[in-house]
């Protein structure tokens, strides 16, 4: 009883101050010496002496000693209300007051209790003991209503510890009472000793499991699970498949409302990759690699973040409000890092549970124990995911490749033998891709390839696979799909090629493309690739740039013999192109302004044939002519063209030459001829005082007037060695100023009209 | 999410100082951090806007390097065609909103900015943060009482400091002295005057106002006691309050000071002159005034912290770039140079600066100069532990002499006074200058006979009251003439600036405005006018 007295209150005192956070431990261990002295003192009889049970009850008389341990009980127990009640008064908010009040009323029942065992007629009821007991109690209800302490594991130890005495004692009654026989209390001793240890860690592991289940309830079904998940994890290297077992894992184990995984992805931005419990589409949500969660828990060494984490460090100011409003979306409590080896290889959002209560720090590590076991096997399974598609994938396009192509159409087959299912397949060709490269190199045409891988990817489903066959030959097997949907699909395929490569009224690259169906077409891969190749070279025959079905329905025949036609037709076609990029590419090779004068040229000629209304073969006529107006300044040296002084009258006459002999060049090749007169005529001036033949007005081919404007403007707005740009307005206005003299006056507003129209960046 | 009333009813004020005064904690890098990624979803915003596209140049930069390349600096005028007429629709958000300020003499009367909601919750949450610097002693250490009294001594709204109890309220109960909707509807000094009042009856936690103005009352209390309050309807809590205060003034044998009256937690100034009042104000009141800068294009930009030195910029309010001075003399001498600008983590310690903003959240003002120069301090805030450039707000630029924070006196404005009092042909300068413990607008005048300076400087500072309102009201309100007239021999401007030589400044070259001359001129002409 006495050690109570002297040990509640400095007992108390050290709680207090845990409670409260206070780091000043030395009256703490003041009181812990003082004890020790005070238990001497009494064992000398200075504090307690001469007890005895009577009949009349329990008593005692105090020794000298008595006062000082009065007066350091309740020193100790005023000093912990004292405390209580600051702490109270200081922060006048509701979490402490209410918290606090059951621990300042027991504090008192203490101080009072202890101090009346000095008064030996009240003292030998046992009042300090029920002053302490309801201390314990309003102590205990604190810990239980307000959670002050984490009290699971003591109740859990204690109930063991109880449980198993309990059984212990229930079990030795019967052979208690066999063994009532023997009087001697050493047998008994000795045999209630030998049973103990027998059964004594049966029983306690028993009870334990027992209680683990009770207590812990979720969390040892966690840990089992958990085992469990460990075990499988080794086993599944299927990234899809194990983040969804992740997922699915949590939130059995914590009981959440919804977990969305966000997975990094090639440009390093993080993508929502799988979901439980969200909607659908929260799979659109993307991170940004500069996103402050994302640096964050890419920087710190925590990985787990709260939504009030969110909310108050001041790294999270820079969140931007789309950001602010998925997490709301998400109503994200919880955020985890993955991290492996330092680099966060995924983001884990929870949201909160289904009880609606808050996440408490064993479900925090709880949480971290099966992320960063789940983190070893997400990034193994990203790796070997990578390596995968890296296997399957072309390194320029990442479409599938041919092999993967090939894998997969076998099984396409197979499975629509099987089930009596449909599919399609295109093949694409580009049109005039190696003049293409050898115009504007090589890289400029792996940049094409992917361009068109784009543009193919853009126009196909997800479920649809595109592949690279070869070279500039690209394929899309298109499951459960018939012949004319896979038509369409081909035609959206070849727009949007076209459109990548827009070049002011011209696609600078075209495709052809062939469609063959399963089973119209053939049953077996051999078949189908044959009529799908045919098709293609049907589309290639038939003009280019064009989708074509394979030709059962003609007779090949006619096909043959119109094809020769077109072939015929076609290559013409092909050598004159063919010959305009050589040219231009020699324009290129000699000199960087002329080509890039000459394309701005083009673009400009072919705005006014357009605006003229002029036939599409006249409108590439322009285009042509435009593209090679300048080519005679091959034959004119560089330091007469690039001088950045004024010329002399001899230098002009060279430079007045360059018309003549771009016509000679033209007029050496047969195909090119109705060009040469354009170009001959391009610097002539609407009154007549142009060079080479001064010619006036409408006897100036209408080509060569339009040229004439489009090249002075060019001109004009161009930074030249010998002189500053014109702004765009000071040009116009000196078009304005010589129409009618240099210019055509009726073509002049036209031309007006259409650079207006357009922002200065718009002829891009 | 949490405010400040949840997160200190819950006991967790070290929450709640990490919300809103935490950004003092981070890095110079982190801060850069949170510059530029708010600054790319600024240009996101503004990518889709008619105004944004316009200020843009249709450039849509996609780094922060691009955007200082490609985006030109831009002043009101860029704006005015829009903002006078409140135009919504030419912004990339809705504004919550509308702000104004004084306009540009003879320009135009107002200049209105659009507040959109996140930025507005960015402001307060800031003005907060200011609110705890001015209460707490040491970092994280602070506590404020639920319905403290807060004397909020400020312009009622459409101006920015009148919006700010209207959206504090969401994050704190505050008792305003007197209750906003009665202050809202009197006079300012009325206004004042009835706050302090009120606060004898309940006391004063806190006040926010301009540091003149505090100054001028406390003056006031020492010379007339209770007299310069109003002695009718003072309630029996306020005499008590009064006995007790002039007890402790009377026990400790000083003065009767308005410290022994109220007992401020907290005292928050604004105006360009408050470092100047500071140590008055601390021996009127007790507190040291803790100085935050803001302004309607800015917002709250600004605060100083618990050390009432210098400031700090908030990260989240606006991208915060800065006008070298050289490079600010060269482009006020040519209106179409491009001066070059550096960035927050590139300030140098003692250092002037013109500041030029672009608002965060969907604010409107892209590379915006703001017309304030800024010096900066230091580098970092050892005693604190803060690793940002600490800067001080200096003055406006040189069309202006700011005074007091209360007026803005422009170059043109004091022409117009000049000539009003009939003075036409006469060269001058001026520049603000303190004399009795006040700033005031410094007159260096060429005139033919000096003996009629005093004559003069009466008719200049009735003609000023005429032009500017707001001078006519700071002295009324602060109780002194605002203006000394000095005079000098006719000549001596042009021989100075022949003296100085051309080239080495614009104003040598005789383009330099007439207010604020370079410190090298006004040693020139202090000396000047000594002999």
């Amino acid at each position: 009883m006495l050690m109570g007295i002297i040990g509640v209150p400095f007992v108390f005192f050290h709680f207090t101050q845990e409670l409260l956070g206070r780091k000043n431990y030395l009256l703490v261990r003041l009181g812990y010496l003082l004890a020790v002295v005070f238990a001497v003192l009494n064992l000398l009889g200075l504090i307690v002496t001469n007890i005895a049970f009577t009949e009349s009850g329990f008593r005692y008389t105090i020794g000298p000693a008595a006062p000082l341990l009065g007066i350091f009980g309740a020193g100790y127990t005023f000093a912990s209300g004292l405390l209580l009640c600051i702490q109270c008064i200081k922060d006048r908010h509701s979490f402490w007051s209410n918290r606090l009040c059951y621990l300042s009323v027991g504090a008192m029942f203490v101080v009072v209790g202890s101090l009346l065992n000095f008064i030996p007629e009240i003292g030998r009821y046992p009042v300090d003991i029920t002053a302490n007991t309801i201390n314990a109690f309003l102590l205990a209800y604190a810990i239980y209503r307000h959670r002050l302490l984490s009290a699971t594991i003591p109740i859990r130890k204690a109930l063991v510890l109880f449980l198993t005495f309990t059984g212990l004692v229930v079990l030795f009654l019967p052979i208690f009472s066999l063994l009532g026989s023997f009087d001697s209390p050493f047998i008994l001793a000795f045999v209630f000793a030998s049973l103990t240890i027998f059964f004594y860690e049966q029983l306690k592991g028993g009870i334990q499991t027992l209680l683990d289940r009770v207590i812990f309830g979720e969390k040892y079904n966690y840990r089992e699970t958990l085992k469990a998940f460990s075990k499988l994890m080794t086993s599944i290297i299927d990234l899809s498949r194990l983040a969804d077992s992740t997922l699915e894992l949590l939130v059995q184990a914590l009981h959440v409302k919804g977990v969305l995984l966000f997975l990094p992805n090639e440009a390093g931005d993080f993508s929502a990759h799988a979901q439980k419990g969200y909607p659908q589409d929260v799979l659109a949500f993307q991170l940004d690699k500069q996103s402050a969660i994302v640096r964050y828990l890419a920087r710190q060494s925590e990985q787990v973040l709260t939504g009030r984490d969110l909310e108050t460090k001041p790294e999270f100011r820079g969140l931007w409000q789309q950001e602010k409003e998925m997490l709301e979306k998400l109503g994200a409590e919880v955020i985890v890092g993955l991290n492996i080896q330092g680099t966060l290889q995924g983001i884990l959002f929870l949201a909160g549970k289904t009880s609606n209560s808050p996440y408490t720090d064993d479900d925090l590590a709880l949480l971290i124990t099966l992320t960063n076991q789940a983190a070893v096997a997400l990034h193994n399974a990203q790796t070997y995911h990578a390596v995968w598609e890296q296997a399957i994938r072309d390194d320029l396009t990442k479409l599938y490749n041919f092999r993967y192509f090939h894998e997969y159409l076998d099984k396409e087959i197979s499975r629509c033998a099987e089930a009596k299912g449909i599919f399609s397949l295109i093949l694409l060709d580009l049109d005039f891709f190696k003049t293409y490269n050898d115009v504007y190199g090589h890289l400029a045409g792996d940049k094409a390839l992917i361009k068109v891988a784009q543009a193919m990817q853009e126009s196909i489903r997800p479920s649809d696979v595109a592949a690279r066959y070869g070279g500039d030959e690209f394929v899309v097997i298109l499951p459960e799909t018939g012949l004319e949907q896979a038509k369409a699909v081909a035609e959206r395929i070849r727009e949007n090629v076209c459109l990548k490569f827009q070049n002011y009224g011209c696609s600078l690259l075209t495709v052809s493309l062939g469609v063959a169906a399963y089973p119209e077409h053939g049953r077996t891969k051999q078949q189908l690739l044959t009529s799908v190749d045919r098709a293609l070279y049907r589309s290639k025959n038939l003009g280019r740039n064009l989708v074509t079905e394979t030709a059962l329905e003609i007779g090949m025949a006619e096909l043959a013999a119109q094809a020769e036609k077109d072939f015929l037709k076609e290559q013409m076609r092909g050598m004159q192109l063919d010959t305009i990029y050589t040219l231009a590419a020699a324009i290129y090779a000699r000199d960087n302004y002329t080509y890039e004068h000459s394309k701005k040229v083009t673009q400009y000629a072919v705005a006014m044939a357009e605006e003229l209304g002029l036939s599409d073969e006249h409108k590439q006529l322009i285009n042509n002519a435009a593209m090679l107006h300048d080519i005679g300044k091959i034959g004119i040296p560089e330091s007469v063209l690039n001088k950045p002084g004024p010329l002399t009258s001899s230098e002009r006459e060279l430079i007045h030459y360059h018309v003549t002999i771009g016509e000679t060049i033209l007029n050496q090749m047969p195909y090119l001829r109705s060009l040469a007169t354009i170009v001959r005529h391009h610097h002539e001036r609407y009154d007549g005082y142009g060079y080479p033949d001064g010619l006036s007005k409408e006897n100036i081919p209408l080509e060569a007037r339009i040229l004439a404007i489009a090249d002075a403007f060019h001109a004009m707005t161009s930074d030249r060695p010998y002189r500053k740009a014109l702004t765009r307005e000071e040009a116009i206005e000196e078009m304005i100023r010589y129409a009618g003299t240099q210019f055509d006056p009726h073509l002049v507003p036209l031309f007006v009209n259409i650079v207006q129209s357009r922002p200065p960046g718009g002829w891009e | 999410m949490a405010n400040l009333c949840e997160l200190l009813r819950e006991g967790k004020t070290n929450e709640a100082w990490l919300k809103y005064c935490g950004f003092i904690e981070l890095s110079l890098v982190e801060f850069m951090e949170i510059q530029e990624r708010l600054l790319m979803e600024q240009l996101q915003l503004l990518s889709d806007s008619h105004l944004g596209k316009k200020l843009l140049r249709e450039s849509f930069p996609k780094s922060l390097e691009e955007f200082r390349q490609t985006v030109p600096l831009t002043t009101y005028e860029d704006y005015l065609p829009y903002f006078d007429e409140k135009r919504a629709d030419v912004l990339a958000v809705q504004p919550e909103f509308w702000i104004c300020t004084s306009g540009k003499f003879d320009s135009y009367d107002q200049k209105w900015a659009p507040y959109p909601a996140a930025w507005v919750q960015t402001q307060i949450n800031n003005f907060i943060a200011a609110i705890i610097f001015s209460i707490c002693s040491k970092k994280g250490s602070f506590s404020l009482r639920e319905n403290s009294s807060f004397l909020y001594a400020m312009a009622p709204p459409p101006y920015l400091t009148g919006m700010v109890p209207h959206y504090l309220k969401n994050e704190f109960p505050f008792a305003y002295l007197p209750p906003l909707a009665e202050a809202e509807k009197m006079d300012f000094d009325q206004q004042n005057l009835e706050g302090f009042r009120l606060g004898l009856h309940y006391g004063i936690d806190l006040f926010f106002g301009i540091s003149a103005v505090l100054d001028r009352i406390g003056e006031k209390f020492v010379k007339q006691g209770i007299a310069a309050l109003g002695q009718r309807g003072l309630s029996p809590l306020a005499w008590l309050r009064l006995c007790c205060g002039y007890l402790r003034s009377k026990l400790e044998r000083r003065e009767f000071l308005p410290k022994d009256v109220w007992n401020l937690k907290g005292i928050i100034c604004t105006g360009t002159d408050t470092s100047f009042y500071k140590k008055r104000i601390e021996h009127y009141w007790g507190v040291k005034p803790l100085e935050i800068y803001g302004g309607t294009e800015i917002g709250f930009a600004a605060t100083q912290t618990w050390d009432y030195n210098g400031m700090i910029l908030f990260p989240d309010v606006n991208f915060w770039e800065f006008i070298p001075e050289d490079e600010h003399f060269k482009s006020q001498a040519d209106p179409n140079y491009e001066p070059r600008t550096v960035l927050f983590s590139q300030l140098e310690p003692g250092k002037r600066y013109e500041l030029v903003v672009t608002n965060l959240k969907g604010g409107a003002f892209v590379r915006y100069r703001v017309g304030d120069m800024i010096k900066v301090l230091s580098r970092t805030n050892e005693t604190l532990d803060i690793d940002l450039p600490q800067i001080i707000y200096e003055d406006r630029v040189e069309d202006v002499i700011d005074l007091a924070g209360f007026t803005r006196i422009t170059e043109r404005a004091l022409g117009k006074a000049l000539a009003l009092s009939g003075i036409d042909n006469a060269n001058w300068l001026a520049y603000k200058a303190f004399a009795d413990n006040h700033p005031l607008i410094e007159l260096i005048l060429e005139v033919q006979e000096p003996d009629s300076t005093r004559e003069l400087e009466e008719k200049i500072h009735l003609a000023l009251r005429g032009v500017d309102s707001d001078y006519r009201d700071l002295e009324s309100m602060v109780g002194y003439r605002p203006l000394r007239v000095k005079a000098i021999p006719e000549g001596t401007i042009n021989l100075l600036r022949e003296k100085l030589g051309r080239g080495e400044f614009s104003w040598a070259a005789g383009l330099g405005s007439r207010l604020n001359p370079p410190a090298k001129i006004m040693e020139m002409i202090a000396s000047t006018v000594e002999k």
